[in-house]
């Protein structure tokens, strides 16, 4: 560690705290308000340390990152019981007074964060969850049964220590109405409601319309909410396209209807071969509707072939796309077909598969030079996100042989190369040549209030963009380093990026710092 | 006729000291998160994610799979200090994952296996 300016220390505690207001505010608002440079560090303690995994904002400073103290909270135990008042579904007034146990999840998390906890509470509705230390958290509360027992949220909860989180969830107040289909009632619909304002967006578990398409679910209270018609088969076997309908709620509840057009019956089949035509089984085929005949909203249906590379699919008419999806093990590329869907049976024939490409490249030192014993992970961009790996040999050579697909490649080399994780893209038949960057170095150490955490896990993201950068181990004496390369403009000027004078940080976890490093993370709270 | 044997043998067979050979010792874990044999719960909330980390000289093989769904193919490795290897992959929400057993099989192909699996559950 090194010491720092006296006008670096003042950044750093301002710096602090400007991050962690800007963490919760772009968690809440989905914004993206970190400068430049700005990482995110996930750090995931390993498991015999009594420790959980935590979410670190790393705010670069005018001559890089510094050495980072990622100072792991401890884990603190929350634990309570859990009653509902249960109301009749229609009952908005004469609300129930005996609170039973709550049977359904609770949920503490942490915005944008890895700190989370969820667990179900047993038949007496005593439950116990275990999170880090610290600020910013919000509680969810899902029951099973939302027509007699809403689901709610809870934001702005602080967790110093152990805590009684102990709730009675009121009955709150009935939403009703129904869904159709050109007017006729459509049952067994699986609908979900959410709340849009005030407080956290909690969201209900799925409940279904009745045969003639009516609906009832409990809301928390007063507000703007929405209820999301869920896209696929339903339970009575018809497709339903996504649908929403907004509602405000008033203090005696509301109601809102949805119709969702004319939905026709459309039966798709298909068979799915090699390049030798031979069928390809557990393959999925998955159809998304670009458009649909007089009927707004999507559908999204998946298949899978059997033995005989055979899929049937329920669909309503419009214009779909089939992404057909090989499994991993396979030696199949994944394609994409566009297909018109009408009223009735539709067949659409044989797809036929391709097989792999071989990838031979050779990966380069910043400076030339071959790298050798280099991490190379490929990741299939789009279809089902698949990951192949191998090592660069002694002349920084490697093969893959890989679906035909595009591509991103990741090289990590060792932390003593000189050179950055370093991302490329690997169009279809593109370059596989690769010159790895020298990036920024990213160092530090793991801790905890028991000393230096050894053997934890720290991946580094770009905060702008949430993007991987790289993924490193602390050793023996919890120390780490990695260089990463970041595609955002980094470090110059960026020093300043905490004078905002923002009061909205959390001072406490700066507490124990004498601000004689430059270890600009914070827990994001 | 222990003698005559010996003699015999002697006679026949090469007798100079075969070097010993070390078993291959198998990975050892360093870490895994979240603890194995648990139940991770997977919400809405953002994606869970499961790792392992062992240390071995020789090249390891992850192998990630669901009790109904089959192999994983979007595990990711984890470059880690020397010898230490690791993989990772991000369960996103997908009510499909509940009551499925995720299993990761460590191998060096020298020795014997390490396995862990984790309890899934949607809430």
């Amino acid at each position: 560690m090194r010491t720092i300016s006296g006008l670096l220390a003042f950044g750093f505690v301002f710096g602090l705290a400007g991050c962690s207001a800007g963490l919760d505010m772009a968690l809440e608002t989905g914004a993206t308000t970190f400068e430049p440079g700005t990482l995110i560090a996930h750090v995931y303690p390993t498991s015999d340390s009594g420790l959980l995994p935590q979410t670190f904002v790393v705010v670069p400073q005018v001559d890089g990152y510094g050495f980072i103290d990622l100072d792991l909270a401890q884990t603190v135990n929350l634990t309570g019981t859990l009653t509902a008042l249960l109301s009749h579904p229609w009952n908005a007034v004469n609300a129930p007074t005996t609170a039973e146990p709550f049977a359904g999840s609770i949920q503490v998390v942490k915005p944008g964060t890895v700190q989370s906890a969820a667990v179900r509470p047993d038949s007496e509705g005593l439950f116990s969850l275990q999170v880090p230390a610290g600020p910013g958290y919000q509680l969810y509360l899902t029951p099973d049964d939302p027509t007699i027992s809403p689901a709610s949220g809870e934001a702005g909860l602080n967790f110093g220590g152990d805590q009684d989180l102990s709730r009675e969830i009121a009955a709150g107040v009935p939403i009703f109405g129904r869904i159709t289909a050109a007017g006729v009632g459509v049952g067994s619909a699986p609908l979900a409601l959410t709340r849009l304002e005030p407080g956290p967006q909690a969201t209900s578990a799925a409940f279904y319309t009745d045969d003639d398409g009516w609906f009832v679910a409990r809301a928390p209270g007063p507000g703007s909410y929405v209820i999301t018609v869920q896209s696929g088969l339903s339970v009575a076997g018809a497709v339903l396209p996504s649908a929403q309908g907004f509602v405000t709620v008033a203090e005696d509840g509301g109601s809102v209807n949805i119709d969702l057009g004319k939905l026709a019956a459309a039966v798709l089949t298909g068979t799915i071969v090699d390049e030798a035509g031979d069928p390809v089984r557990d393959a999925q085929v998955k159809l998304r509707s670009s458009t649909l005949d007089d009927v707004s909203g999507s559908v999204e249906v998946t298949a899978t072939t059997d033995a005989n590379g055979s899929y049937v699919a329920r669909l309503i008419p419009g214009q779909f796309t089939a992404e057909v999806l090989p499994a991993y093990e396979s030696t199949w590329s994944p394609t994409s077909v566009p297909m018109r869907v009408e009223a009735g049976s539709n067949d659409m024939g044989i797809i036929a598969l391709s097989g792999w490409q071989t990838v031979n490249g050779v990966v380069n030192l910043p400076g030339g030079g071959q790298a050798a014993n280099v991490s190379v992970t490929a990741t299939q961009v789009g279809w089902s996100n698949y990951a192949y790996s191998t090592t660069t040999d002694a002349l920084g050579a490697y093969t893959l042989n890989l679906p035909a697909t595009d591509f991103a490649v990741e090289c990590s080399p060792a932390s003593d190369s000189g050179a950055a994780v370093t991302r490329v893209d690997l169009p279809l038949g593109g370059d596989p040549s690769i010159m790895l960057v020298a990036g920024a170095l990213v160092q530090g150490v793991v801790k905890s209030e028991a000393g230096v955490t050894a053997y934890a896990v720290i991946e580094i993201r770009d905060a702008a963009t949430d993007s991987v950068l790289g993924t490193a181990m602390s050793g023996d004496d919890g120390t780490f380093s990695l260089s990463v390369d970041l595609p955002t403009e980094p470090i110059e000027g960026a020093g300043d990026t905490g004078d905002t004078g923002d009061t909205g940080g959390d001072t406490g976890d700066t507490g124990g710092d004498t601000g004689t490093d430059t270890g600009a993370a914070d827990t994001g709270a | 006729m222990s003698v005559s044997l010996l003699t015999t043998l002697s006679g026949c067979l090469d007798f100079r000291p075969v070097p010993w050979q070390e078993p291959n010792a198998s990975p050892e874990m360093r870490t895994v998160y979240p603890d194995a044999d648990t139940t991770v719960s997977i919400t809405a909330q953002g994606a869970q994610a499961v790792g392992v980390i062992v240390e071995d000289e020789d090249t390891v093989t992850f192998i990630w799979s669901l009790s109904r769904d089959g192999y994983v193919g979007t595990a990711t490795p984890i470059p880690a200090s020397e010898h230490a290897q690791g993989s990772q992959i991000k369960l996103a929400y997908d009510p499909g994952l509940d009551g499925q057993t995720l299993t990761c099989v460590v191998s060096d192909g020298l020795s014997e296996d390490l396995t862990f699996r984790w309890q899934l559950e949607v809430l």
